[in-house]
């Protein structure tokens, strides 16, 4: 043996000479395997103890005119990151504490559209900007004022719901829209068949083929254990924007000038707002556009540093157009939350939805908007009268 | 490509399997040096950008040929030349702006090529070298990408042993179980530990700003000025570990850079835990021959200790001016120099005033040990201040305590340290108590199996969610 090799052997003499028990060759794999079941299987057990979720909807109901919920059902749900909520909803099936019959003489109604921040998703209904606005402007304006939540969900299917809010004769309808409502794009057939639901059928979830791949990336999709570390993660929003910016088509919204694929998005929507606008104007209804911002949205707003070309407050400009052009009035919920320090802390992290402490920014600011004549019903109210504290 | 990331281990692999195709000499230089060449590459585009670097090299072979040669009146200019062009190619700050080159160029590994390149020079002069260092020989030691980015330093000799010996090191299921676990744990410590720790920091510093409450405020200038140091080594001693774990897969054995630091009762041991290969440079380059000469100048035995004193300050003096650029890394420098000096001083007066055999006793008692290696801890976190913040950041620091408040968290730091500390002494200590098969359980090989798959799962999920998309808005009750 040469210097050189006694050298190696002294340095590394286990490596030299020890073999690996054969036992090993399956043992060990079989540790590796145990270990990550035994992981995945305790840590998913103690974060579903933790973090409770119960969000099957048995009130829910999917058919031509997109979802719904059932008459008079009464759910009680809860979100991993929110608090158990009990979702009742009316003889219409609209989440509203009042019955959307014939409203009281001398009352005033609301109707709420929008997809789930305008049925104040994971909020308990006194908790929802939508309760804090109807018994502020009671008070305000001396006058019982009745909210009828009516849902939608992409704003083909706000649009199809303007017959059942017309028929509830409303004061005003005010139109809750946020960045994720206009990410999917709308499929023109169906744009050209908006008032017809019949001749665009409902697209059923068709049953997946689950590939081993398809089937890891679902379950840890769905992982609790994931949903938890995320959670701790994108609390840093320095972490969240930066993974949040490189998402491609959804952060384009905010990125100078916007891609023809966003814009395309908003003359869609402009569209509709237009239909909409003039169905409810010919009825004497005004109609209301509130932007809601996203999380997102919301921790850009209060970066101190903004990644080149990009804008947070281009979501609520390409509205506040869209709604001047067509005779609407418009809330600023972008602007309203641009002067709050970490607005993002008003945002649930996982799940994006607004918090109950981001639902009093969101009355406020409804509330300061119905006051200012441009909606007859509460001219009168007011101006000076206290809004909503925020928190 | 990410320092410690999923690119990097993608393209380790891809060059460790190529490496290993064959045996051969010389397929193993020219698939090092290709993969060596291609990883600078990731670094620019630009050819032109690498042409200050391709200098220093180029310089640095010449170097070693002059010395090789035996033209030993051109040794200190050479090393004269080699520091001034390190230094002007670095841009160091005391240097006028005017001098420096103007267009982008690559810098990378600069500071570890330096130290390859002088210990190739000085000890060529010294005739400790093998004559037969051939182009290629040396760009792939000077370039191993392995050490470029960050180390470890290697000896010349060691490197040629493997990678130019006829038997290569041997790569049985053994090693490559060893290898991939130090790549694993050095992942976790670096996209997992490295990566929450820089989160506390980070978010203590902005509290700071905003917290107007003197409590949390403390609270944050605690964690602000604690936090670094662990920050510090998983980050570093993590990609070491990767790197250690990559080269041996590629037959090659890297030196130890690290030896649990943080257990060492005083600044001097902690230097020969920390950064290993780097204190033994300096010992061996710097230390050495600065304490031979000055013992030649000043032969008398009665100095002899304070010129021990006054070598470590100079050693480690430059190892802070060698960390940065900028003029705060001179009171960096002078920090560690103090730490390393002061504890010298007080080892030979301790020794003197209360006899060696009693000063040996009380250092090896328990307490004594707790406080000792808490104020290592305290002065190395105090001296790292000059290390991860500028002039600006340490003015702010300072306006945001009242003085007393500065005292509380420096206090805090030193005992926090000492009793946690000496916690995870006692609490590693008992774990390895737990015997099985005449080793510890811990470094059996069936916990150690089960422990890296459990680094791997919570290090896999941390990058993968790091790097993909944060979650959109979820319909799930619609």
């Amino acid at each position: 043996m040469s210097k050189r090799e006694r050298n190696l052997a002294a340095r590394s003499p286990t490596c030299q000479t020890a073999r690996l028990p054969k036992r090993d060759y399956i043992l060990l794999p079989l540790i590796s395997l145990l270990t990550i079941l035994v992981m995945f299987g305790v840590s998913e057990v103690l974060t579903r103890m933790v973090w409770t979720e119960q969000e099957v909807d048995p009130c829910s109901v999917r058919d031509d005119m997109g979802n719904h919920h059932k008459a008079n059902c009464t759910v009680r749900m809860k979100n991993a990151e929110a608090q158990w909520v009990t979702y009742h909803y009316n003889e219409c099936g609209y989440r509203s504490a009042t019955s959307c019959g014939t409203k009281p003489p001398g009352s005033a109604r609301i109707a709420t559209l929008g997809a789930s921040v305008s049925m104040g998703l994971y909020i308990p209904y006194e908790e929802a900007y939508f309760s804090l606005t109807s018994s502020e402007l009671s008070r305000i304006c001396n006058r019982i004022v009745d909210v009828q939540n009516v849902e939608g969900t992409g704003p083909i299917n706000v649009y199809r719901k303007l017959q059942e809010v017309l028929a509830l004769k409303p004061d005003v309808v005010l139109y809750l829209v946020s960045p994720f409502d206009l990410e999917q794009q709308i499929d023109p057939k169906e744009l050209a068949e908006r008032d017809n639901p019949a001749r665009t059928p409902t697209k059923t979830a068709a049953k997946p083929t689950l590939s081993p791949m398809k089937w890891l990336e679902r379950t840890l999709t769905e992982s609790r254990t994931v949903l938890v570390y995320q959670r701790f993660l994108f609390q840093n929003t320095d972490i969240f924007l930066r993974l949040y910016m490189t998402y491609g088509d959804n952060a384009d919204l905010f990125r100078q000038p916007l891609t023809p694929a966003w814009q395309r998005r908003f003359a869609h929507f402009d569209l509709i707002i237009g239909d909409m606008a003039a169905k409810l104007r010919a009825a004497g209804v005004p109609l209301v556009i509130i932007a809601v911002p996203s999380r997102p949205e919301a921790a850009l707003l209060s970066s101190k540093q903004l990644p080149p070309n990009v804008d947070p407050f281009a979501f609520g400009r390409q509205i506040e157009m869209i709604a001047s052009r067509q005779g609407a009035g418009y809330v600023d919920l972008v602007e309203a939350f641009s002067h709050i320090s970490n607005s993002e802390n008003l945002f649930y992290v996982v799940n994006g939805h607004v918090t109950p402490e981001g639902q009093i920014v969101i009355a406020k600011n409804i509330v300061q908007k119905l006051q200012d004549g441009s909606v007859p019903a509460f001219s009168h109210c007011a101006l000076s009268q206290s809004a909503p504290e925020e928190h | 490509m990410g320092s410690a990331s999923f690119d990097l281990l993608a393209y380790a692999a891809a060059v460790v399997i190529v490496f290993n195709v064959s045996k051969s000499i010389a397929w193993r230089q020219f698939v090092l040096l290709a993969a060596s060449i291609a990883f600078l590459g990731f670094f620019s585009l630009h050819p032109l950008a690498f042409l200050p670097l391709a200098a220093f090299l180029g310089f640095g072979f010449i170097g070693l040929r002059v010395m090789q040669a035996g033209k030993t009146r051109a040794f200190v200019p050479l090393l004269i030349i080699g520091i001034v062009a390190f230094v002007w190619l670095k841009k160091y700050a005391f240097l006028p702006g005017s001098l420096f080159l103007h267009h982008p160029y690559v810098t990378l590994g600069l500071s570890y090529i330096f130290f390859r390149v002088l210990h190739l020079i000085i000890d060529a002069h010294s005739g400790d070298l093998p004559k037969e260092i051939t182009l290629v020989s040396y760009l792939n030691y000077t370039l191993n990408f392995t050490t470029l980015v960050s180390g470890p330093i290697q000896r010349y000799e060691e490197f040629a042993e493997m990678q130019l010996g006829s038997v290569p090191l041997p790569l049985n299921i053994i090693v490559v179980g060893q290898a991939l676990e130090r790549i694993i744990i050095g992942f976790f410590k670096v996209n997992v530990l490295s990566f929450f720790l820089s989160i506390i920091q980070t978010r203590a510093l902005n509290s700071l700003a905003s917290t107007p409450a003197r409590g949390p405020q403390v609270l944050a200038g605690i964690l602000i000025a604690g936090v670094y140091p662990l920050y510090l080594y998983c980050n570093f001693s993590g990609y070491i570990d990767i790197v250690i774990g990559i080269a041996r897969l590629l037959r090659i054995e890297l030196p130890e850079n690290f030896d649990r630091p943080f257990s060492s009762d005083n600044f001097i041991t902690f230097w020969s835990r920390w950064h290993i290969t780097l204190s033994n440079w300096l010992k061996t380059y710097v230390y050495n021959p600065l304490l031979m000469a000055s013992m030649r100048r000043w032969p008398s035995p009665a100095v002899a200790p304070l010129l021990g004193v006054f070598a470590f300050f100079v050693t480690f003096f430059l190892v802070g001016l060698w960390h940065g650029q900028t003029s705060v890394f001179i009171v960096f420098g002078v920090l560690l120099g103090l730490g390393m000096s002061v504890t010298k001083l007080y080892q030979v007066l301790m020794a003197k005033w209360i006899g060696r055999k009693q000063y040996r006793e009380l250092t090896g008692h328990w307490l004594y040990n707790v406080f000792t290696r808490g104020l290592t801890f305290t002065w190395f976190t105090f001296s790292l201040l000059w290390f991860w913040s500028n002039w600006a950041q340490l003015a702010f620091l300072a306006r945001s305590f009242r003085p007393r408040e500065i005292a509380l968290i420096w206090i805090t730091i030193f005992l926090g340290s000492s009793v946690i500390l000496a916690l995870w002494e006692a609490v590693r200590e008992w774990l390895l108590s737990f015997q099985w098969g005449g080793q510890p359980l811990l470094l059996s090989r069936y916990f150690r199996t089960a422990w890296c798959t459990a680094l791997v799962v919570i290090g896999a999920a941390t990058v993968m969610l790091l790097n993909g998309p944060a979650p959109e808005v979820v319909y799930k009750a619609i």
